[in-house]
């Protein structure tokens, strides 16, 4: 009984240390905007897809199989944030920005929508070593543009 | 103001982090660029076609490998060659020139260093792994006492194929460990998997299709925990069947699978393997993929029979069971696995050699035997690197009064810190608790601390 109640209490510290894992670069804590959360979800497909390298008792040909179905949500997941990106541009206009920062915003969306499509075309390809360092580059342009533009 | 500075300075810090990274990177893409100029100079400069050079940088990559040609027609090779090695379809594959085949080979090397309280005897596989069956009850005699093991029998070689085909994708799979003797020095090659499928249909031996893999426990025990169903491997044909329901993925499958029984026999107090069946076991399955894990629902039918001997005429009953598998994702990376077990034709699913699919009663008539099992185990991760398991498994059967020095109950505990530097390399610690009752109530008890090291490759 004793080790059952100690097994337990280790599982609730392991639930209790449990982190949100989303990332705090979003422009508004209790509303994240939905290109952070495709960003995120992208970022939580990636750790699963490499997870699988751990798995003990699955055979390689199924975590091929696992590696396709995580890779075919990746371009979803892809797809989608290219999609937010042209909805970003899309805002331009109702923020009152001078000609220069509506330039930088504009140059800023575009290099995340690239990105996405640049992640979209590397898992198609399964060229998986290249996507951490696209993966950086996105992060990289997410954290100028909330540096530039995060009042807004 | 103040919190304004500060918030300023926080910024900087982290803009400053990331040019850092970013002048790195594109140092590392100059660096790349420079040596695939030269590479491209040296090869359009040279005049004679060299012997083949070993391939020395990823095969991801697709150089060209360069074959010798005869003297008369030596000629500078033309800088648009197509390659002849080219990176296959599925990871960690290759083409096969010529063909739509991929082809890949890989494995682990582990060693296992396994400090035990109690020693299994000479030449036990439960000195290697955790055997419950191999626990020694009360009293103890004699040249039980602590026990050191080092071996390396986990280690793994696989070999896959991968080829496209208009009947959907055909692919094959071998693997092979060194677990095929207990001999504690002794390495025999023992076969794990080997099946091929083609599109959804599946055939040859590997994990029985009532076992969820994807929810055993991330153990650093060859054997995982008491409670999960029995890794077991066995010769089948199965069909897979994916489909959605409101746009869940799900998929049914159903097998036919290598009989075999595993009657109690009371005369002796043994365990007797009978493999002259009539009928494959029958297993069912459905799998569910919401985005936050996958669950599983698994039945399986069987006829358990023996001829206790050949006088006596031959008695069967069928039997079933069932099983709930899982791995839930919890927060971030982290998750819960879990196995629920039922069933009266269990026995040789459960644990290994522990309880047996049925026995005789008095009357001579064949008797099943029911057992529950259940497992639940939680895996975190510290960071990308650090995880920790902490598992609880138990295992009991309704074993006829009867049935005496029949194993009754066991219960195994494992909690572990592994550590992963890169993907392909694992070292961890491990505790394990263990425990096994007899019918009659006499027990024994194991704790092990083991110490392995993993390097995929």
């Amino acid at each position: 009984m004793r080790k059952t109640v100690t097994l337990f209490a280790c599982l609730l510290f392991f639930a209790a240390c449990s982190e949100n894992h989303v990332h705090t670069n979003a422009s508004d804590p209790d509303h994240p905007a939905l290109h952070a959360i495709h960003d995120q979800e992208l970022r939580d497909l990636m750790d699963k897809m490499n997870a699988l390298m751990m798995e003990r008792f699955m055979t390689e040909h199924e975590m091929d199989i696992e590696r396709r179905r995580h890779a075919s949500k990746i371009i979803a997941a892809s797809k989608n944030l290219a999609a937010t990106s042209e909805r970003l541009l899309q805002k331009l206009p109702e923020l009152g920005l001078d000609t220069a920062e509506q330039k930088a915003f504009r140059d800023l969306a575009g290099r995340l929508g690239q990105g996405a499509h640049t992640l979209q075309a590397q898992v198609e390809n399964q060229s998986f070593k290249a996507i951490s360092a696209t993966l950086h580059d996105m992060q990289s342009t997410c954290l100028a543009c909330h540096t530039l533009f995060r009042k807004l | 103001m103040r919190e304004l500075i500060l918030e300023l300075t926080s910024q900087i810090k982290a803009l400053k982090s990331e040019v850092s990274k970013s002048n790195a990177r594109i140092d590392e893409l100059e660096q790349k660029l420079a040596n695939t100029l030269q590479e491209k100079s040296v090869v359009a400069q040279s005049p004679v076609v060299t012997p083949a050079q070993p391939v020395t940088q990823p095969l991801a990559q697709a150089l060209p490998v360069v074959a010798p040609l005869p003297a008369a027609s030596a000629e500078a090779p033309k800088k648009d060659s197509p390659p002849v090695v080219t990176a296959g379809d599925v990871k960690a594959t290759i083409k096969i020139p010529g063909t739509d085949t991929s082809i890949g080979v890989g494995g682990y090397v582990k060693l296992d260093a396994l400090y035990s309280s109690t020693s299994m005897g000479n030449n036990m596989y439960g000195n290697q792994r955790l055997e419950p069956s191999e626990i020694p009850v009360n009293p103890l005699g004699k040249g039980n006492e602590d026990q050191l093991t080092l071996h390396a029998k986990e280690s793994r070689f696989w070999l896959k194929s991968f080829t496209p085909s208009s009947w959907g994708n055909m692919n094959t799979y071998v693997e092979i460990d060194f677990f095929g003797d207990p001999g504690a020095y002794t390495y025999t090659p023992r076969l794990r998997h080997a099946y091929g499928s083609l599109g959804n249909f599946l055939a040859g031996q590997t994990w029985s299709t009532f076992l969820n893999s994807q929810a055993l426990a991330d153990t650093l025990d060859n054997n995982t925990s008491v409670g999960s169903l029995l890794t077991l491997r066995q010769p089948q044909v199965r069909w897979t069947q994916p489909f959605t329901v409101d746009n869940l993925p799900m998929e049914w499958q159903a097998s036919l699978e290598a009989p075999r029984s595993r009657i109690w026999d009371t005369s002796t107090n043994a365990m007797t393997t009978v493999t002259s069946s009539h009928y494959p076991d029958i297993v069912a399955r459905l799998n569910f993929y919401p985005s936050w894990g996958n669950l599983s629902l698994a039945a399986l039918g069987r006829q358990v029979q023996y001829a206790p001997n050949s006088k006596e005429p031959e008695k069967s009953v069928w039997g079933s069971a069932v099983s709930a598998a899982g791995k839930i994702n919890t927060s971030g990376p982290d998750n819960l696995r879990f196995m629920l077990n039922y069933g009266n034709a269990m026995g040789r699913y459960d644990e290994n050699n522990f309880f047996a699919d049925a026995t005789f009663n008095q009357q001579g008539d064949i008797e099943l035997i029911t057992s529950y099992s259940g497992m639940l185990a939680y895996q975190h991760w510290w960071d990308k690197a650090w995880r920790s398991n902490v598992e609880y498994g138990i295992a009991y059967a309704d074993q006829p009064g009867f049935a005496a020095l029949a194993n009754q109950q066991t219960q195994s505990v494992h909690a572990n810190l592994l550590w992963s530097p890169m993907l392909q390399t694992t070292i961890g610690l491990e505790y394990i608790y263990a425990n096994r009752e007899l019918t009659n109530h006499q027990n024994g008890e194991l704790h092990r601390l083991q110490f392995s090291t993993r390097f995929n490759f």
